[in-house]
């Protein structure tokens, strides 16, 4: 399959991905574990989820690892983002080393593969 | 969201305790993963999408609850930018098992990426220690002040 079209799949994928996390926090944050399930916030959540999951799995069946846990990695951004300008996280220099040693560990993963 | 303006620091325990049961999550979405391919290998989905209802397929299911389940734990005590980045664990999880269940080979790109990812996770750890009650969160706890205002009526 064309590589634009699973480079495509795999971003929307990531913005699914981010945006249904970024869902469930809100969810988790606002309202008490066991009464999650009666709230729209999760359900929405979990669907862009599940959807960013399956869009991630036939990217997998279609493309190469190599080239697709790389672009798997722009969900990390997508939620750092997220984080910082939604919910109003603070960065500090450990979580930067962090966040960005996972990319780089994912990318060697996928490349090594 | 009108409920959530009481901001509560999050605790560099609770931190850690968060991303400790996220690293646990992983543990169970990646076994999940592991059998919903083992489950993908034994179905033919040339004859039928039904050869997907098998029992190792059908386990993957209950193995990534029970992941998504301590996910939502971890996301009630931690930060979303911390704990997102930790489901990479799965990738160590995956990477290690591979050679035994699936005869794969473990190149040395992939040990470097696991072991730097391990050493990531390791240091969101320490880092959220070091700068507990400077920070924010979402976390409510709404009933406290109710309470107080209740036993005053």
């Amino acid at each position: 399959m064309n590589k634009l079209i699973i480079t495509c799949i795999v971003l929307i994928g990531g913005l699914l991905g981010s945006l249904g996390t970024l869902l469930i926090k809100i969810g988790v944050d606002k309202f008490h574990l066991k009464d999650l399930w009666k709230h729209k916030v999760f359900y929405i959540g979990g669907f862009f989820y599940a959807l960013s999951s399956v869009l991630y799995l036939f990217a997998l069946s279609k493309g190469d690892v190599t080239f697709v846990y790389p672009l798997v990695s722009t969900a990390y951004i997508w939620t750092l983002l997220f984080s910082v300008h939604l919910l109003g996280e603070k960065m500090n220099k450990w979580k930067w080393i962090g966040i960005i040693g996972i990319i780089l560990g994912v990318i060697l993963v996928g490349i090594g593969s | 969201m009108e409920n959530s303006s009481q901001h509560k620091p999050i605790k560099s325990n609770s931190h850690r305790a968060a991303i400790l049961i996220m690293v646990l999550c992983t543990v169970f979405t990646s076994t999940g993963q592991l059998l919903w391919k083992t489950g993908f290998n034994q179905a033919d989905l040339t004859t039928s999408f039904l050869t997907l209802i098998n029992l190792p397929f059908l386990l993957g299911f209950i193995s990534y609850g029970i992941g998504a389940i301590l996910m939502l734990i971890a996301f009630k005590k931690g930060e979303l930018s911390v704990l997102y980045p930790i489901i990479a664990t799965s990738y160590v999880w995956v990477t290690l098992l591979s050679p035994w269940l699936f005869n794969e080979h473990i190149s040395l790109l992939k040990w470097i990426g696991i072991t730097i990812i391990v050493l990531s996770v390791s240091i969101l750890g320490i880092g959220g220690s070091k700068k507990h009650a400077q920070q924010p969160s979402n976390q409510n706890k709404p009933q406290i002040p109710t309470k107080k205002s209740e036993v005053h009526q």
